[in-house]
């Protein structure tokens, strides 16, 4: 039950966070609303504004049909494919929220046609004055965290895989910063100043975000540095720090989202840019005269890819596949839950195996061999698998510091074994297979 | 100054880039001595090709309309009668004969000129 209110709590916001930003973009900014840039009257147009509020009740009706959805998942007759119906959730929770905004987002099309506002299309505009302006953060301020995140493994050498891996994610976040920008003027129409304005604030918020995910990384280090020994305050330390980093970072999204509709409230009345033509669906850039192969959303903060590019059809063809995989990847995280454990004494050795896990238990060199009827208090995977029907490899306990588990939790009991390798404890799927172990193993 | 980039027009890019800013300069929208986006920096922003940015500027240089510096970039020239490039004569020369073949006379071509340099002054 833990695992099932686990699976629902750390992804149930996915659906109203879908429907938030895509009702956010229902908003005008820079003249643009669901994907569409249009002039200062449509605004006001009644037209346009019906195809918005229908949009809006869809995608609520859609967040509320999918909340609901997720909590299946509470039902016992789904507990051997619980991780693939997650799976196809998250993906609907992805899909399901464009299929309306592509509507929409055609309607207002067919309505700009109608109405006259389509523009010349294949032209790129330049302000000459609001670029090369461009002032980076220097990567000192990148260096600190990278700092703080390798300096734990001073203090505990054994943990060194995961220091590594903040303080290189800490240099790649400087690169991410520095090369996954697209250096270009956020320009909406002639006023030069406001092109200036927006592009200074875009920039701005980049580094920010970038900063922060750098900071967060030297965090986890710390966090795993004074946590390890305790699984459930280290749990209790990176849940906050996920939420806090997310909370930021949205905040820094939406504020940016914010400024882009109040500096652009008045623009579109004259002259604007219209590049509604080289962006499908109004989301994803198509444009073969730009080569360029990282693009700049036009709304917000984020990075996209121009699909004309290689690099830009080998990103979103990996995304399709990685999101389309995702239920495949539910049901082989289902079979493995499921997977068999065998347990076989040969001689002075006892092996345990299942899946691609094995363990060689040398039985002379064990003192201890107990029987638990129940598993060891603060029991927490440091390294491994960790579902509801499956424990398996590294984990720690409060009584034990380092333990080799291979058991099934609903099922015991378990048999602890002590010998110069460490501690082990093994559990079976198979009733009375442990006791029956046991007895052998202390005759 | 606004620079477009039409993909469609038969004219290359190059030539687009190089005769907007010799507009520009003729009708005052980049001054004399105005910095000008490095050739790095309007490719990078028109998304365009750096060669094609590079062949615009060293025309604009030899045409003398910019002068470059590796430390300050290329800035618009500091006005003074710049030599007429033979190609630009062969141009006019073109084009009035294709005026007095539409049957124009010589006061009637002087006045559309004095129109159009007005106008551009005027902008």
């Amino acid at each position: 039950m833990t695992t099932k209110l686990i699976v629902i709590f750390s992804t149930i916001w996915i659906a109203p966070l879908m429907c938030w930003m895509l009702i956010n973009e229902t908003r005008f900014k820079k003249n643009i609303v669901l994907g569409v840039t249009l002039p200062q009257e449509a605004h006001v147009d009644p037209d346009v504004l019906t195809v918005l509020d229908r949009f809006k009740k869809t995608e609520i009706l859609i967040t509320v049909a999918l909340c609901g959805s997720l909590l299946v998942c509470l039902l016992p007759q789904l507990d051997r494919w619980m991780m693939t119906a997650w799976m196809i959730w998250i993906d609907l929770c992805i899909f399901l929220p464009y299929i309306p905004y592509i509507k929409a987002h055609r309607r207002l099309m067919d309505i700009k046609a109608e109405k006259g506002w389509k523009k010349e299309s294949r032209k790129i505009y330049v302000d000459t004055r609001a670029i090369g302006n461009e002032r980076w953060i220097s990567p000192v301020f990148f260096a600190l965290p990278v700092l703080i995140s390798a300096l734990p493994f001073l203090f505990d050498r054994s943990s060194w895989p995961i220091y590594l891996i903040n303080t290189v994610c800490c240099i790649l976040l400087w690169f991410g910063y520095r090369y996954l920008y697209r250096n270009k003027a956020e320009m909406v129409d002639e006023n030069t100043e406001l092109t200036i304005a927006l592009t200074r604030i875009r920039r701005y918020n980049w580094g920010k975000v970038w900063l922060l995910i750098s900071w967060m990384m030297a965090a986890v280090s710390l966090i795993f540095l004074f946590g390890r020994q305790n699984g459930t305050l280290l749990i209790v330390l990176m849940t906050a720090l996920t939420v806090a980093v997310c909370v930021f970072a949205l905040r820094i999204e939406m504020r940016m989202r914010k400024m882009q509709e109040k500096l652009t409230e008045s623009s579109g009345a004259g002259a604007y840019i219209d590049d509604d033509d080289k962006w499908l669906g109004g989301f994803l850039y198509y444009n073969p005269d730009d080569h360029n192969a990282i693009i700049n959303s036009r709304i917000g903060l984020n990075s996209t890819v121009n699909l004309a590019s290689g690099f830009g059809k080998f990103m979103i063809v990996a995304t399709i596949l990685l999101l389309l995989g995702m239920p495949f990847l539910g049901i082989a995280l289902d079979q493995m839950s499921y997977q068999p454990i065998s347990l076989k004494a040969e001689g002075n050795v006892l092996k345990a195996e299942a899946g691609w896990t094995d363990y060689e238990i040398d039985l002379e060199s064990a003192d201890s061999i107990e029987l638990l009827e129940k598993l060891p208090k603060g029991l927490s995977r440091y390294w491994g698998t960790g579902t509801n029907k499956l424990l398996k490899g590294d984990f720690t306990a409060d009584d034990y510091y380092r333990i080799k588990v291979m058991l099934d939790p609903t099922n015991g009991p378990w048999l602890l074994i002590h010998n110069a390798d460490g501690y082990f404890l093994l559990g079976s799927r198979e009733a009375g297979e442990i006791t029956k172990l046991y007895q052998e193993l202390t005759q | 100054m606004i620079l477009n980039f039409d993909f469609n027009s038969s004219a290359p890019i190059y030539q687009q880039l190089r005769n907007q800013i010799v507009v520009g300069i003729a009708e005052g929208k980049l001054k004399p001595g105005e910095q000008l986006p490095t050739i790095r920096a309007l490719a990078e922003e028109s998304g365009i090709n750096m060669m094609t940015v590079s062949k615009a500027y060293q025309i604009l240089k030899q045409e003398g309309y910019i002068t470059t510096d590796r430390r300050s970039g290329a800035k618009v020239a500091v006005s003074g009668r710049n030599e007429i490039p033979a190609a630009t004569l062969e141009q006019l020369r073109l084009h009035l004969s294709e005026l007095r073949l539409a049957g124009l006379t010589k006061e009637e071509i002087l006045q559309i000129c004095e129109t159009l340099y007005e106008e551009d002054g005027n902008k």
